[in-house]
């Protein structure tokens, strides 16, 4: 959503703050990582263009705009890259003006030389499909450049005019330099560079009067973003640091992001010191290359499967509930619990979901956006779950379950190692816990009911408690032949009391009426047997859900297995023993 | 996008629908409207085939429920045809068999 205290408005001229005569044009698209924002300045002496982006649409509208613009006043255009990220540069020589019209480019000298020698990591051209291309054109201003004879570039232009690019670096107060160019726009107006690496070592921040352009610093800790090549922690959380210093600088007022809506510097700071907390835990992130975007991918739509199986079961059941609150009259009772959880919202986050995995295999748009557009879902989900209405639910055990594979996915997309949060704990006490729970959640108590005949909104609550307490599991009817050894396996209670509950509830989804369970401990394992009569049709469950469960214990350097024969079928669980590890 | 096809048969004494397709936010409303029309009408089994239902969400529950209040105010229930197997496992966990009559 916009920020309404910014008066920054896309697709229109408007007075940059801080100047007297210069403008801004901004382009910003729906936020996507397939082509970044576009933001054009119109000053006294230049008109600068501040990262093209990828979108030839996106190109044909800056040509206008800039035709426009010299139409009223020629004036050289200076194209700055805030990095050599594909969807910020493959645009920048497709500009097509009158050769009359003078066109300088700058970037930072890393990014040139990425470009220059068609780099595809440090450029991220890997990302997108297609073979898109990488910029080829010619930058003549190299920023940042190691040379100490570029601590003044003058780059000559026509009618004897040129450009001064001055160097001076800042001292910060912690002892270290934020190294900063300028050069003058005309009229007293100056447009500031910053090397900001940390998302690319080719990163670089601008300010013209009391606007920031940061390109994807702000994103630059996001799962799915950090690891990228070129992403670098220390850089990252110093220029964090630097960045910040900048913003305490009171006539700064608008931060324009690469990617979404301009927002006030109050909140630009307040973002980048979020980012500062959960970008310090961010050490050895793993490279997010082709192969670990094409892991995660699969992930992606392994968890998504999970965690849309769960949320049905969820709204379904508050479904069943309603429909018997409404065959009893209690209408407004019935519509209470549905509004318990913004089911419509939900649904509509899957969908969408669906809509850019289909894309994807349709070859539409790159592997990494559906990781990306996995990231936004699972955050909106633990968005809508955290909710207090939803936390005043009674059976919260699938929502608890679908919040725990959410936290684990962006654990995992952000290049942390799979956590082990939890106790590791006997399995043989977890199952009969478990089982304890079941039969728990099948107890009747005739005297609730009765204890609230006389209050109407007990009775109701009672009688809500009941139909939400009926466990899928109720009807099973378990057998369990404990090992008798000790039986500790090296996974997290919690975790592995969500794989077997699901194996569990998806075997009585499908009409298991006797589980027998049992344990061994073997060869440095700990073996968990679920065992039916019937046989189990993996695609019931769901293949990816089967295969998350796998993962997920083969993380752990557990599997799970699922056969069958003449006598039922089977699902085998291999956990670490403890004492293996 | 994939979209979700709905015909629907008239037989002597039955609706049956059928519905080929996901059922999901986007493409819910097209089996509701043609599923209540039957259910509210005053006489008449009603009967849902969904053995090329790919994927049910939960916008596809809701229309199930609308139809089984529909139907349950003139004392019937809905039937549904062909459930492939794992919509089955979900409509079985979430409850909804003890208000739907389902065949798989």
């Amino acid at each position: 959503m916009p920020d309404s205290n910014i008066k920054i408005e896309a697709n229109t001229w408007q007075r940059v703050p801080g100047t007297v005569s210069v403008e801004i044009f901004p382009i910003i698209p729906k936020t996507n990582c397939v082509s970044s924002n576009c933001f054009i300045f119109s000053a006294p002496d230049a008109l600068v263009v501040v990262d093209p982006g990828a979108n030839p649409e996106q190109t044909r509208q800056i040509i206008r705009v800039l035709t426009d613009a010299l139409a009223l006043s020629q004036r050289p255009i200076l194209v700055f890259l805030t990095h050599c990220h594909q969807d910020h540069s493959q645009e920048t020589g497709r500009l097509e003006l009158p050769e009359s019209v003078e066109i300088k480019r700058f970037a930072h000298q890393v990014g040139v030389e990425a470009m220059k020698h068609g780099d595809p990591n440090l450029t991220v051209n890997y990302l997108y499909p297609g073979n898109p291309g990488i910029c080829s054109a010619r930058f003549e201003g190299i920023l940042f450049a190691s040379s100490p004879a570029s601590e003044r570039l003058i780059l000559e232009l026509a009618h004897g005019r040129w450009i001064d690019l001055h160097t001076e670096p800042i001292a910060m107060p912690d002892g270290t330099t934020l190294q900063r160019q300028w050069l003058s726009l005309g009229d007293g107006n100056r447009l500031e560079i910053y090397h900001t690496p940390g998302h690319s070592p080719c990163s670089i921040t601008l300010r013209v009067g009391s606007l920031l352009v940061l390109g994807d610093l702000p994103f630059a800790s996001n799962p799915g973003v950090c690891g990228l090549d070129g992403w670098n922690h220390a850089d990252l959380l110093q220029t964090l640091r630097k960045v910040d210093w900048l913003l305490e600088i009171p006539d700064i007022t608008v931060c324009c992001p690469g990617h979404g809506y301009c927002v006030s510097a109050q909140s630009m700071r307040e973002k980048l010191r979020l980012m500062q907390a959960e970008a310090s835990n961010l050490t050895d992130v793993p490279l997010l290359d082709a192969e670990r975007i094409t892991a995660l991918k699969i992930y992606v739509d392994e968890l998504l499967e999970e965690t849309a199986a769960l949320f049905t079961i969820f709204s379904g059941r508050l479904y069943t509930i309603s429909y018997y609150l409404s065959l009893l009259k209690e209408d407004s009772a019935a519509s209470r619990i549905l509004a318990t959880l913004d089911i419509d919202r939900i649904d509509s986050i899957f969908s969408d979901f669906r809509r850019i995995a289909e894309a994807f295999s349709n070859s539409a748009v790159p592997e990494w956006t559906v990781v990306l557009k996995g990231v936004q879902v699972a955050r909106s989900l633990q968005q809508v779950l955290c909710a207090e209405h939803v936390q005043q639910l009674l059976d919260l055990s699938l929502v608890d379950r679908a919040q725990r594979r959410l936290e684990d996915f962006l654990s995992i997309v952000h290049g942390l190692q799979f956590l082990q949060t939890e106790q590791p704990r006997a399995v043989n006490d977890l199952i009969t816990e478990i089982l304890r729970r079941t039969k728990e959640a099948t107890v009747t108590k005739p005297t609730d009911l009765m204890e609230a005949l006389d209050d109407d909104q007990a009775f109701l609550q009672a009688l809500t408690r009941r139909l939400e307490a009926r466990s899928p599991l109720r009807y099973i009817d378990f057998e369990f032949a404990p090992a008798t050894q000790e039986t500790n396996a090296n996974i997290g209670a919690e975790r592995l009391d969500d794989i077997l509950t699901n194996l569990m509830e998806g075997m009585a989804g499908i009409g298991v009426k006797h589980i027998s369970i049992a344990t061994r401990v073997a060869s440095g394992h700990v073996e968990i047997r679920l065992s039916s009569r019937e046989r189990i049709d993996p695609a019931a469950f769901g293949k990816r859900r089967l295969d998350l469960y796998n993962r997920t214990l083969g993380w752990l350097g557990g599997s799970l297995e699922c056969s069958q024969d003449s006598g039922g079928g089977e699902f085998v669980l291999k956990l670490p023993a403890l004492q293996s590890v | 996008m994939e979209q979700l096809e709905v015909t629907v048969k008239q037989l002597e004494s039955v609706v049956v629908i059928h519905a080929a397709g996901p059922v999901d936010t986007t493409t819910a409303p097209s089996l509701q409207e043609p599923l209540l029309r039957a259910a509210e009408s005053p006489s008449g089994a009603v009967q849902l085939d969904l053995a090329q239902v790919s994927y049910l969400s939960s916008a596809g529950m809701r229309v199930l429920l609308l139809a089984a209040k529909a139907l349950q105010k003139r004392g019937e229930r809905l039937r549904l045809l062909n459930v492939p197997q794992h919509i089955h496992s979900l409509l079985n966990l979430a409850g909804f068999t003890s208000f739907i009559d389902v065949n798989s």
